[in-house]
């Protein structure tokens, strides 16, 4: 049996743990209402935008724009994933790893290149050594701003338009709840116009009556398709954080409480052993008293 | 006659209004100005000064890069960002400033 010594010592140290869980718990409570904000405000405008390319769409061609265009032989993919910068946010990055091992193990051998991008460090240590990175963009998973995401767009349209890639895809975590995120896989190049940003109530398209464009729906396409390819990485990006600060949150009030649990266990065993120590002292004065 | 309005940025809604007067935007050609009535419309909208009108009294703003929306008898407007400005002058100056 451990000495009275050894369980103070680990009491301790588990003390000390439970310190910086409950610190990093409340850090990330307030970090996560701030990326909750901005992603729900992001989601009213996603709403919005939605709607909008609806109602176009029926105007739209697909060779209107560069960046609408379907290629005919997909031979080169990009993935674009999106995870944290730090760890210790339970399975948060883990999840979406699986979730690509999955995505290319049932895609082995279709003869389509696939090559990997990212935001956020922890995708890419994981991915370095085992698959065909292609790039990597730093410090853009933590606060996201539009700044950044016109920053990456650009990379990810112009490997596009060159044709290094026929196809890019957004690989990322949709923030449900703090308790919940859902990998999800997204196209974001060529650019479909029913478009997949999260939405349940969308309005039935009204027949299309004249709109009037201005300037003329080409022009306009040309105006709106690049903001919204920026739009949708921002709001991946969103997701991301909000999903990172969620999921540390809820990890670290997991390791505060499974610290408090410890500390309570080890209590009750050192009492026992120093309870345990009594007893043998007592036992040894008596035994010493009666033998006189 | 007014119209409700709806101005939305990414950072979320900065602007709702159940019945505007009159609105002036920085569109592609110009400024252009919409009221009570007009036909369904998209426009782009450029970085620029903008003027709501409300109760007979003028409200400006910068207004960034993004849509306006004419869905009778709704008008929204999704942009970039949308900052107070205490008249056309400072506004100007403002979007002067950002577009640089």
């Amino acid at each position: 049996m451990p000495s009275i010594k050894e369980y103070n010592t680990k009491i301790n140290s588990l003390k000390n743990t439970s310190k910086i869980t409950k610190t990093m718990k409340m850090v990330s409570a307030s970090k996560l209402r701030k990326a909750q904000d901005a992603q729900r405000g992001a989601k009213d405008f996603a709403h919005e935008v939605n709607q909008q390319i609806r109602r176009i769409a029926e105007n739209v061609d697909s060779s209107m724009h560069p960046l609408l265009e379907q290629r005919e032989e997909i031979k080169s993919v990009l993935v674009v994933m999106f995870t944290s910068d730090k760890g210790l946010c339970g399975g948060f990055n883990n999840n979406l790893i699986r979730f690509a091992e999955r995505f290319f193990a049932e895609r082995e051998g279709d003869g389509i290149e696939y090559q990997l991008a990212f935001c956020g460090r922890r995708g890419f240590t994981h991915f370095q050594k085992r698959a065909t990175v292609y790039r990597r963009f730093d410090l853009v998973s933590a606060s996201p701003t539009t700044h950044d995401a016109s920053r990456v767009t650009k990379q990810l349209e112009k490997v596009f338009l060159d044709g290094t890639f026929d196809r890019v895809l957004l690989m990322c975590n949709e923030f449900v709840s703090p308790l919940a995120q859902i990998p999800r896989l997204h196209q974001l190049l060529p650019l479909e116009t029913a478009t997949d940003l999260p939405d349940m109530e969308l309005e039935a398209p009204q027949a299309t009556e004249d709109i009037i464009a201005e300037p003329g729906m080409k022009d306009l396409l040309g105006f709106l398709v690049p903001r919204l390819v920026t739009f949708k990485v921002f709001y991946a990006l969103l997701e991301n954080a909000a999903g990172e600060h969620g999921a540390r949150m809820t990890a670290m009030d997991n390791a505060t409480t499974n610290a408090k649990n410890l500390i309570e266990e080890n209590t009750l065993l050192r009492n026992r052993a120093r309870q345990a120590a009594i007893t043998t002292e007592l036992i040894e004065i008596i035994s010493g008293a009666e033998a006189l | 006659m007014s119209y409700p309005i709806r101005i939305l940025t990414p950072e979320g809604p900065v602007f709702e209004h159940g019945a505007v007067d009159a609105l002036q935007v920085t569109a592609y050609k110009g400024s252009m100005g919409i009221l009570t009535g007009h036909a369904p419309m998209i426009s782009a909208l450029l970085t620029g000064p903008a003027k709501i009108t409300v109760d007979g009294k003028d409200h400006w703003y910068v207004f960034g890069e993004g849509t306006l929306e004419v869905r009778p008898p709704d008008v929204v407007l999704l942009i970039d960002f949308a900052e107070k400005a205490a008249s056309y002058e400072e506004a100007k100056k403002i979007a002067a400033g950002d577009s640089e």
